[in-house]
């Protein structure tokens, strides 16, 4: 099929996918009005969600079971607070010189008109305790036109990349070159290569993190005034899962300065390396401690996989008690320590850290990657200074020889292969989105599912509208163990169980249709790298709302980190102000098709060498699709529908 | 200019041990010295932190007491200010969860804007008149705030 006729088949296919929904869109709605009672309670309104059609009148009058709480409408200029049982209604006008003024009504009951199609999510205003943020309801306003389009539209990146797919020739797709940033940029060269360099950049973050468990200890007890919980779980969650990951991959492992104290306490050296001629048990270093290896029967990634799982079924908790968050940061810092004394090199980081797990797996995508120049060179140079040490550099403290280093995930771009190597053969290179497609085993892929599954829990409990699963999960404050098992067991199954069973078996049908190319084990880990893109994007997706809502908390904690009432830069009274809320579920929903299409082309790469009859590569993709296509369509559902 | 490894390894050390002592120092010299106070020389200062689950609390109430608040709150008290007669009183007031309010009636004060979590409010009068009186929150703050009360004494020199 030429070019030309490819190009016009995806063109009238997305006009079909674009004009579908949006006919939906003329049926005829006669208005009406609804008689809104909303009822605010600890951490959640009653309805959850109300749902109208397009003209539709409102009367909505409120009313509160505990403390005071507020109503901030997206999209309609509608923002109530109801204290001591009166509903107060926000109005502005413009005083003589044109100043906004803000002014507070007494109102029994308020009318409006859903004019704008969507789903808008309704907000509490008033600090009313610890899932204060999570306090959220929706409106539903029909015909819900974007997100009928989302649906269509991801079946049709399905339906495309499987055209695409179709079509394909081997010489296809191959052409990604790579560039070595090195080679680019000669002044980044000398900066890497200065023995300093790692030190220097992981200064600041002691700093910032030491402020972070200062603050988390001494600091004010609320959590969103507290500098610890709204710059590691807002700001650097969301940097970390929508800048670092994708660009860099592990690059955070390199600047963590958790780990650090430990690594500098065992080489006794902050910036210097310390180089002995004779090797002990290969590498060419005396640290302190006792200088184990780690158990060749734990290198793999399930002690991370299950500590994630844990730490993550107290998400709700660590994320809004800044005690929580010294607590976690305290044990990591023990940890590493203890374990410095006992082992060499980063074990921690490598089989332990619950981040440093899927920053493994996704790091595979990143595109970013620390890999030789001319693999020749090694094989010919002896002393494998990368691995054992040299007098430039310490020996991979990730235990990886870069010589035959084909995949990210377990290189912490510590920089120290690239000043050791003697023949200047290590290489900082920018490759595309996607570029390691193998996985190593079922390790690697739990911890792919695990991290889906969190995405799509998370979403539920801390966006979605329920009040009672934030109950469930926020069990310290509301004593509900019996719920808060229930929670935690549908977690678990469905990230141990339900979804890697159902995983397994599409790729086994997958395996099958297209006439077994190989054995099941060796196409499922193909397969769920397809999940690799969506997840990252998933996980985008989920983050993006916490900083549209909520970044004027980070500006007001950069004044007064600790919440002890300081100013220090004037924005310590910055107001609650959300930018563009009414455009979040559209901006998911792009991100999440970005992630679908990434993940399909993507998996369908890694796949391509391993099947090599064009037709039965089709054919072996359907099923993967379709899986990708139902986890898409589960968060369009939770974030537009 | 070359800086010979033990001389970098060391100053880095005393960088690393600097910020280590300086940063907490910091702040508590900033919050106590730096950050300007309503106070006046020779008040006698008080801090009552509100709790929707305790009431009031003298002192502060900072992230980690959270961990000890089960015991705080089954030695329940409701807090008790001393004072003489003729003391300038300045209280300085907290929230540890929500928005909070503070009244003293017997001697007018009525605080209009809420005491906000992670901001701090002043109240300071004048010890005028001896007895025991009794200070309130005034925003409805959850189940306990009818009973979210303390006391004044103020005494005779």
């Amino acid at each position: 099929m030429s070019r030309k006729k490819t190009w016009l088949v995806i063109l009238l296919t997305f006009e079909l996918a674009v004009l579908v929904p949006l006919s939906l869109a003329f049926l005829p709605i006669t208005p009406r009005t609804h008689k809104i009672l909303l009822e605010a309670r600890k951490y959640g309104y009653s309805p959850a969600r109300i749902v109208v059609n397009k003209g539709d009148t409102i009367a909505l009058s409120m009313a509160s079971a505990d403390v005071p709480h507020g109503f901030f409408l997206d999209g309609y200029p509608l923002e109530l607070i109801n204290k001591q049982g009166v509903t107060f209604r926000k109005y502005t006008w413009q005083d003589h010189e044109g100043k906004p003024i803000v002014g507070w009504d007494r109102v029994s009951s308020t009318k409006f008109v859903a004019g704008r199609p969507g789903k808008f999510t309704y907000r509490c205003t008033q600090t009313c305790g610890n899932l204060h943020p999570f306090m959220t309801g929706e409106l539903i306003v029909r015909p819900n036109t974007s997100y009928h389009l989302l649906v269509s539209l991801s079946i049709w990146v399905v339906f495309c990349v499987l055209f695409l797919i179709r079509f394909d020739s081997p010489t296809r797709f191959s052409g990604f070159k790579r560039i070595n940033i090195l080679d680019r940029l000669p002044g980044l060269k000398r900066l890497v290569k200065h023995r300093n360099f790692q030190f220097l950049i992981i200064l600041p973050n002691v700093i910032v993190f030491y402020l972070f468990i200062l603050s988390s200890l001494w600091g004010s007890p609320v959590g969103n005034r507290n500098v610890a919980i709204i710059f590691v779980w807002i700001l650097w969650w969301f940097v970390l899962k929508a800048i670092i990951v994708p660009l860099g991959g592990r690059i955070w492992c390199m600047v963590c300065p958790l780990p650090a104290p430990a690594e500098w306490l065992s080489r006794k050296r902050l910036t210097t390396v310390k180089y002995f001629q004779k090797p002990f048990k290969r590498l060419h270093h005396r640290f302190t401690g006792l200088q184990k290896d780690w158990p060749k029967k734990m290198d793999n990634m399930w002690l991370q996989n299950v500590l994630f799982l844990v730490l993550i079924s107290f998400g709700m908790i660590l994320i809004t008690r800044p005690i929580a968050t010294a607590i976690i940061f305290l044990i990591i810092l023990g940890l590493t320590l203890v374990l410095a004394l006992i082992f060499r090199q980063r074990v921690f980081c490598l089989y332990l850290c619950p981040v440093g797990g899927f920053l493994g797996t996704y790091s595979m995508a990143s595109m970013t990657a620390v890999r030789v120049i001319d693999p020749d060179i090694c094989k010919k140079h002896r002393e494998k200074s990368c691995f054992a040490g040299g007098p430039g550099g310490w020996a991979c403290p990730w235990n990886q020889y870069i010589g035959k280093m084909s995949r990210n995930n377990y290189c912490g771009l510590c920089t120290e292969c690239i000043k050791s190597c003697p023949k200047d053969n290590v290489g900082v290179f920018f490759r595309p989105f996607g570029s390691d497609r193998t996985l190593r085993g079922y390790d690697e892929m739990f911890n792919v599912i695990i991290m889906l599954v969190v995405a799509i829990a998370f979403s539920i409990t801390m966006l979605g509208p329920w009040g009672f699963i934030k109950d469930a999960a926020n069990v310290t404050e509301s004593g509900q163990i019996i719920p808060f098992l229930i929670y935690l067991a549908s977690i678990w199954t469905l990230a141990l169980l339900i979804f890697p069973g159902l995983f397994a078996l599409t790729a086994k049908g997958a395996n099958r249709l297209a006439g077994r190319p190989a054995d099941d084990r060796t196409v499922t880990l193909k397969l769920v790298y397809t999940l690799i893109p969506v997840g990252i994007f998933a996980w985008i997706a989920f983050s993006l709302p916490a900083v549209m809502i909520n970044y004027n908390y980070i500006l007001s904690v950069i004044s007064d980190p600790l919440g002890l009432g300081w100013n220090l830069f004037g924005t310590a009274d910055y107001p609650f102000n959300p930018l563009y809320p009414e455009w979040i579920p559209l901006i998911q929903g792009g991100i999440l098709l970005a992630g679908l299409y990434f993940g399909l082309s993507r998996g369908y790469l890694g796949l391509k060498k391993l099947v090599k009859n064009p037709s039965m590569r089709i054919r072996a993709m359907i099923l993967p699709s379709l899986f990708a296509l139902v986890v898409v369509n589960i968060l369009l559902k939770l974030y537009m529908g | 200019m070359e800086i010979s490894e033990k001389k970098s390894e060391f100053i880095f050390l005393i960088l690393l041990i600097s910020i280590i002592v300086g940063l907490p120092l910091g702040i508590l010299a900033y919050d106590r010295y730096l950050w300007p106070h309503k106070t006046t020389l020779g008040a006698r200062e008080f801090t009552l932190t509100g709790s929707a689950q305790s009431g009031w609390l003298l002192g502060e109430v900072q992230a980690h007491d959270i961990l000890s608040f089960e015991k705080r709150q089954r030695s329940f008290q409701k807090p008790l200010i001393e004072v003489s007669k003729g003391d300038l009183v300045v209280i300085k007031l907290r929230s540890s969860d929500v928005a909070h309010g503070f009244s003293l009636k017997a001697f007018g004060i009525y605080l209009t804007d809420q005491i906000k979590p992670g901001k701090t409010a002043f109240v300071s009068f004048k010890a005028d008149k001896v007895g025991t009186f009794v200070f309130a929150c005034n925003v409805f703050c959850g189940g306990i705030h009818q009973n979210m009360k303390g006391t004044l004494v103020v005494k005779d020199r």
